[in-house]
């Protein structure tokens, strides 16, 4: 029975149209001992089939291979090479620019606070009150000086500010009478007009 | 990650891939040479990996170019004793002892003697096992060329054997 089937197997076999299993079972049948005279040499085929599958690269192929793929690892560039290596470093704000936008903004908020807090950093503001203090002949007027040089004596301090306030009211009086003296004027030229 | 799976998927190609240069250069160096050309070359693609549809596929194929490419530009000659040398690890398998080497020896001098397309069918299919649709895809022929080239590589052996011992069996 078995014959019957190898038979028409082997038929098909050399008329190529055997099904890789088929062919598989016939090379298992080819590997008993004892087979009929006439298939004798068919066992070669084989037997030949089967030895040349069995053929391998030397033994250091494998440990050659890898070293090969080691070496190119370690010249290609690109940052795909993490197996083998350490991952190169990437520019800082290339992988994430937000980072540049975040540093920005601490220091605009750093550099308000530094404004704000007295004495700290000079202003124009600051600039002009300072200049303006000098110019009244006060060196205790002005938030920096006041802060930092204080009147043991509340009499004295009292005095000190009297001087600053009298020194800027006259001032004030000062700015307001020129104001005063310009309104003047634009009256007169406005009814002189409105006569004419 | 890509080198795990280099060594588990790619690396165990390596005997096939040997086999099918070895078939076509019939030199072992040069066979070596090849399968790891190409496989440096597979590792230098491993972005592309996913996007291939047969990494087996793309792996013979790429032997069977650069052999060809090989053979084009040299004539090569028959390297029997060095086939020999490297097939000795099956000298103790009992099944080589049923083996008459005389047979052998022919058969294995008129399958280097087939023509190269018959030679390639062959050695897929009998020594690897491919489909006939895996065979067609990789050597870039219908499934008719496929069947007719298997058909006459596998008549020639045939011939081989009986034409000397005047046997003709089924």
């Amino acid at each position: 029975m078995e014959q019957v089937m190898i038979a028409a197997l082997l038929e098909k076999y050399w008329l190529a149209e055997t099904t890789v299993e088929e062919e598989r079972q016939l090379a298992e049948y080819f590997r008993q001992p004892v087979i009929p005279a006439q298939w004798e040499p068919w066992r070669n085929v084989f037997a030949y089939f089967e030895t040349e599958a069995q053929i391998t690269p030397g033994e250091d192929f494998e440990a050659r291979l890898l070293e090969r793929i080691r070496q190119a690892e370690a010249t290609a560039p690109g940052p795909s090479n993490s197996d083998l290596r350490a991952a190169p470093v990437r520019p800082l704000f290339r992988r994430a620019p937000w980072w540049a936008a975040a540093a920005v903004i601490i220091l605009a908020l750093g550099i308000s606070r530094l404004a704000e807090s007295p004495g700290a950093a000079t202003t124009p503001n600051d600039s002009v009150a300072q200049s303006g203090a000098a110019n009244a002949g006060t060196t205790t007027s002005g938030e920096a000086t006041a802060i930092k040089d204080t009147y043991d004596d509340p009499q004295q301090a009292l005095a000190a500010i009297r001087r600053a306030l009298g020194t800027a009211s006259a001032k004030m009086n000062h700015g307001r009478n020129i104001t005063q003296k310009q309104i003047d004027r634009m009256n007169d030229g406005l009814q002189s007009a409105i006569a004419n | 990650m890509s080198l795990d799976l280099f060594t588990q998927r790619i690396l165990p190609m390596k005997d096939k891939l040997f086999r099918f240069a070895f078939r076509l250069l019939q030199n072992v160096q040069e066979a070596e040479d090849v399968v790891q050309d190409v496989m440096v070359r597979v590792w230098s693609k491993k972005e592309e990996w996913a996007l291939w549809q047969s990494i087996e596929g793309y792996c013979m194929t790429a032997i069977r170019n650069s052999c060809l490419d090989r053979i084009r530009k040299k004539k090569l000659l028959s390297v029997q004793e060095e086939r020999a040398a490297h097939i000795s690890s099956t000298d103790k398998d009992p099944y080589e002892n049923m083996m008459n080497k005389e047979i052998l020896t022919r058969i294995r001098k008129c399958v280097d003697a087939l023509p190269e397309n018959q030679q390639q069918v062959v050695h897929l299919r009998e020594m690897e096992g491919f489909s006939y649709n895996e065979i067609a895809d990789l050597l870039n022929m219908s499934l008719e060329q496929v069947k007719i080239n298997l058909f006459r590589g596998r008549n020639a052996i045939k011939k081989s054997i009986t034409k000397e011992e005047g046997l003709w069996n089924r």
